[in-house]
């Protein structure tokens, strides 16, 4: 029951009021501040120079012919440079993602429970066995899942914890046009191997989806 | 360009408006801003990042939240109970009179769309035409949602005797 005492607002200040109560804690703004201080722009506008464009462009050419002729690829000659560039773009952002520790959207240690929160998915989470075989990722110790994305193409995030060792799994539909070639891990095939931010990060191919594990 | 702690807020407060959990909307705030640092940073230019980043907010919510199940556009335009000759704009809820408690329960019961609707007449200040345009609602689904909100705050407001409707 409310009390008719209380003073009568019209109702788009009461709204203001609900609305403008929600604020932000000093340490959420603080990080929030930092995220932006830290992202410094890659590129800044100017005026168009053909000549500063040819000597750049010339020195691009030369520098990846360069790297093309004499520095070997860390992952074989299978990959593209685009291919590569895709790769550690999907690195980063899973080992960004990883250390970020967002909430779960779902708390369980099942994989079919997990696949059911996540229906939204345009595909089915699976309980990699190459991860729990290769590289001891127990289905038992899978903490729960959340919505992610991967390269802007909404992907799982299963979480596995073992006492202080906390993992992350990522799925994704694999799309050879997008990804490049990621190898399969059938008949002892390696996962493309890479430590960024000092986390490891194995990627394969499994039951047509991209898998990404990010170790400590 | 950096938003400001004022601005922040403002943009929380608009993800607390859809998401109601202030786990969820830090989480929404967060990922629209990173995605906002990298469009910024791969020069394209944004003529009004506040709105950018609200945007960024509301389809990351409609997204992750599948906030769509729930994002009822039936238009009730043509609804025969819809009254013809009933005063359906923003100018319906300028003169109802309520009190905060009522308006604070209310908002938890409300559905998302409502909340992005009443948020878009009360913080930014705009007519139920640009809402419409803003959030591509349907004008005529828009009224009756409108409409629909002002019989819903008079029914609690008068069951508890309450609401002055001037």
């Amino acid at each position: 029951m409310t009390d008719n005492s209380l003073p009568q607002e019209t109702m788009k200040h009461q709204l203001k009021t609900e609305i403008e109560f929600a604020q932000l804690s000093n340490a959420q703004l603080e990080q929030l501040m930092q995220l932006q201080a830290d992202a410094t722009p890659v590129q800044k506008k100017g005026q168009y120079n053909p000549v500063m464009a040819v000597a750049a462009g010339f020195l691009i050419f030369v520098l990846g012919v360069s790297t093309a002729l004499f520095l070997p690829s860390e992952h074989g000659d299978s990959f593209s440079s685009t291919g590569d560039r895709m790769i550690n773009a999907i690195a980063t952002e899973v080992v960004d993602n990883h250390l970020k520790l967002k909430p779960l959207d779902i708390e369980t240690n099942s994989i079919t429970n997990a696949r059911r929160f996540l229906d939204q998915l345009d595909f089915s989470p699976i309980h990699s066995i190459n991860a729990e075989q290769r590289f001891g990722l127990q289905s038992q110790r899978l903490i729960g899942g959340r919505y992610c994305s991967i390269q802007g193409t909404t992907a799982a995030q299963l979480r596995y914890r073992d006492q202080a060792l906390l993992r992350t799994l990522y799925q994704v539909p694999y799309d050879s046009q997008r990804y490049g070639s990621i190898p399969s891990l059938f008949d002892d095939g390696l996962p493309i191997t890479m430590t960024i931010k000092g986390l490891s990060v194995r990627l394969w191919r499994e039951q047509d989806l991209l898998m990404v594990l990010v170790s400590p | 360009m950096s938003f400001d702690k004022d601005q922040l807020n403002q943009l929380y407060q608009y993800a607390m408006t859809l998401a109601q959990q202030p786990a969820d909307a830090y989480d929404l705030l967060q990922a629209s801003l990173e995605r906002y640092l990298v469009a910024i940073n791969t020069a394209r230019h944004i003529d009004k990042p506040l709105a950018y980043v609200r945007t960024l907010i509301r389809n990351r919510f409609i997204d992750q939240y599948r906030y769509d199940r729930r994002w009822n556009l039936t238009s009730y335009a043509h609804d025969s109970q819809f009254p013809a000759a009933i005063d359906l704009s923003f100018s319906s809820l300028e003169e109802l009179h309520i009190q905060s408690d009522l308006v604070s329960r209310i908002w938890q019961q409300i559905s998302p769309m409502d909340r992005d609707i009443l948020y878009h007449w009360a913080i930014l200040g705009f007519t139920t035409q640009e809402t419409s345009e803003l959030l591509t609602i349907p004008k005529g689904t828009l009224l009756s949602r409108v409409h629909r909100l002002r019989l819903q705050l008079k029914a609690s407001a008068f069951g508890e005797e309450n609401c002055n409707d001037r």
